[in-house]
């Protein structure tokens, strides 16, 4: 290999690290913010919380097992 | 990796790994999955249903991964797959195992924390199901394999719909049965103007083992059995008037080109035109069936159809 041919092969090897580390980035940015949106999808409102609790009580009362 | 000449190898291009997803195929894989997930009948969080598509994407994706990885040297052997990023040596071959089990371990776990673990262990039964069961099983031993292992291109559907009802009935079934007994003429279709390929590498494909004629009496014998599968949606009322005449005039087409492939045989340097045709019709088939299905619910709900 000439150096010219090295220098080449080289650069081509930083850029595809360049390149992978970029989309590996953009994969990892995209999960967090997917699994950040999605913690606040599903966490329970506190209207969620009351009326689970509602029901709780009522199964309670009424001698059933909550289910 | 250090090579002979003490040069240091090109790292492998993030094109291909996303090569290694089969791109063209999820495209079906999703698009099937957004439409069972919309005919459904209920509602969904959009970021819900979106991490539902977007893991059925990527569980289909590790899949073929796992599939490219044990099939290498196959791929190797054949025109149409030679250039894949493992046989043209682009790519290491652990590299495509640990993105393929990464990306299917990573889909089952967010689909499982962030839709539902019904839909979850579906996703990884159609995992399993591709990449073991027909990829390392079935697919080397028997000339029956796309007809079972036809049903692992039938999960997304019913995974689409599970991730809204949270629950298997018989309309996803029905869903399932649909693409489970499309796949035999698709695929066939296909394999008839590439047999050399599969016969090179010795992979016991319907038209290499038993041959033109069987396969292609296999080809409408499966065609006719698609069509009232077809318009099953309709029959026990899970699709309307819409659906009905769609996968009435589809299913139509679908027969009127699997006749003459049903019913002809090919002589020498064979152009294989009417082959061709009923495989690229297939695809445009499920595509079409899928979209009338949505189509006819879309319209239901707005009550412009029962």
């Amino acid at each position: 290999m000439t150096p010219d041919e090295k220098r080449r092969h080289s650069d081509e090897v930083h850029a595809r690290q360049k390149g992978r580390n970029k989309v590996l980035g953009f994969v990892l940015v995209g999960l967090v913010v997917l699994f950040f949106v999605l913690t606040f999808v599903r966490f329970p409102t506190p209207e969620d919380r009351a009326a689970a609790a509602a029901e709780q009580d009522a199964a309670q009362n009424s001698g059933q097992p909550f289910g | 990796m250090i090579t002979a000449d003490h040069s240091v190898a090109l790292p492998t291009h993030w094109r291909d790994f996303l090569a290694l997803t089969k791109p063209r195929v999820m495209t079906l894989v999703v698009f099937t999955g957004l439409c069972g997930l919309l005919a459904a009948p209920g509602s969904i969080h959009p970021v819900i249903a979106f991490t539902a598509i977007l893991c059925i994407a990527v569980g289909a994706g590790g899949a073929a991964a796992l599939n490219q990885w044990y099939e290498a040297e196959i791929d190797g052997g054949m025109k149409r797959t030679a250039n894949r990023p493992l046989p043209a040596g682009r790519m290491e071959r652990g590299s495509a195992r640990d993105f393929g089990i990464a990306l299917s371990a990573g889909s089952v776990m967010v689909m499982g924390l962030g839709v539902g673990w019904l839909a979850a262990i579906l996703l990884i039964i159609s995992i399993v199901y591709y990449a073991v069961v027909y990829t390392m099983w079935l697919k080397p031993r028997t000339p029956q394999n796309i007809v079972v292992g036809g049903g692992a291109g039938a999960f997304p559907p019913l995974i689409g719909w599970v991730a809204v009802t949270g629950e298997i009935t018989l309309m996803p079934v029905v869903l399932f049965a649909i693409i489970f007994l499309w796949t035999p003429p698709h695929f066939w279709a296909l394999a008839l103007f590439v047999k050399t390929d599969y016969a090179n590498v010795g992979i016991p494909m319907m038209p290499v083992v038993a041959g033109e004629k069987a396969t292609r009496r296999q080809i409408l014998a499966y065609t006719v059995i698609l069509a009232p599968v077809a318009m099953a949606p309709w029959f026990i009322g899970g699709a309307g008037a819409i659906y009905a005449i769609g996968a009435g005039v589809l299913s139509l087409a679908f027969f009127a080109l699997a006749v003459p492939v049903g019913t002809r045989f090919s002589g020498p340097d064979d152009a294989m035109k009417p082959e061709k045709r009923l495989f690229a019709f297939s695809i445009l088939y499920l595509f079409a069936l899928f979209g009338v299905l949505v189509a006819d619910r879309l319209a239901a709900n707005y009550g412009w159809i029962a």
